[in-house]
């Protein structure tokens, strides 16, 4: 078993705080989920862990060892950001293989959606099918630990039920973050929940608790 | 990191092979000039590695994951575009040097 842990996060946009002193840790075999209102700091929290953004301090050990930036460590964390990140011109297959081991590609290509797809260009995909495949890719990528940056965006309802499934299959061998406004989506699949609220990391137990932060209106 | 080649194919494929331009306009002022136009060539070269690489920050900032998920750093990334591109010119550039002189 392996464990994350970040560390006494801070981090600024000039004069505005957006993360302070936080602390996140995560096993194997955990689904931390995060939620938060817009512009309030989940992503760049992801980005920090990741180890591509540097706050005004951080610390990140992965079992025990501190590490500068995480994603240099070889098959420790893989990243999908909101934004994707594959080339346009990659076939489905081609970004399979970069990332993924052979096992791991038989699985994912077991899904209908993307076995329709595997000989398209990433550029010709539909929004959601390109989320879909991305987040798979980075799921059943080699590292321990993965994170989700918004995966169920843009997704439909199929799409979004079989990437929870996927995530569930996934989590019996790594750590996984993620992020996401459908809170719903995030409550069904993360077995620990984190709302981010003025910088600071609040743990969610209850679905009430939102309300009380004022994520969601109360009824 | 993922094996050199992969990462090297997709360097090349995002911003190496855009920068061929300014290696065949080097290229051009070495046929017509001699090695007397290497100061210049060498300055449309950094130019155009700049030009490329601003144009490519701007726009395509978020492949940078892509390299990131290899295990690639910034600065190796930048190391790897140097090299692969100061290889290529300077192969087009002998070549071009010696077939028309």
């Amino acid at each position: 078993m392996s464990k994350l842990e970040l560390d006494s996060v801070t981090l600024y946009y000039g004069q505005r705080m957006i993360l302070q002193d936080i602390y996140l840790k995560c096993e194997t075999g955990e689904v931390v989920g995060m939620l938060g209102r817009n512009g309030c700091g989940k992503s760049s929290l992801m980005k920090i862990l990741f180890g591509s953004l540097k706050g005004e301090s951080q610390s990140v050990r992965i079992d025990s060892r501190y590490v500068s930036r995480l994603f240099e460590v070889q098959n420790a964390i893989s990243f999908m950001p909101q934004e994707g990140f594959a080339m346009n011109y990659l076939t489905v297959d081609q970004l399979i293989d970069i990332f993924c081991s052979q096992e791991a590609k038989e699985q994912i290509l077991q899904i209908d959606d993307i076995q329709k797809h595997r000989k398209e260009k990433i550029g010709n995909l539909s929004t959601g099918i390109r989320k879909l495949v991305e987040v798979l890719v980075i799921l059943y990528s080699k590292s321990k630990f993965v994170v989700l940056d918004e995966p169920f965006s843009f997704l439909s309802p199929v799409l979004t039920e079989q990437v929870i499934i996927h995530i569930r299959k996934q989590s019996d061998q790594k750590g996984i973050f993620l992020t996401d406004h459908l809170f719903q989506h995030v409550f069904d699949v993360c077995t620990k929940h984190y709302l981010l609220f003025n910088g600071s990391l609040r743990q969610i137990t209850e679905k009430s608790q939102l309300e009380d932060f004022g994520y969601v209106l109360k009824q | 990191m993922k094996s050199i080649t992969t990462v090297l194919r997709y360097i090349f494929r995002e911003h190496t092979c855009y920068n061929l331009i300014f290696t065949v306009v080097g290229a051009y002022f070495i046929a017509s000039f001699g090695v007397a136009s290497f100061f210049y060539v060498f300055w449309i070269k950094v130019f155009g590695n700049l030009m490329i690489t601003v144009f490519w920050y701007l726009t395509k900032r978020r492949f940078l994951y892509f390299f990131y998920n290899l295990g690639v750093r910034l600065y190796q990334l930048i190391i790897f575009l140097i090299l692969l591109d100061g290889l290529i010119s300077l192969i087009v550039f002998t070549v071009t040097y010696y077939l028309l002189n």
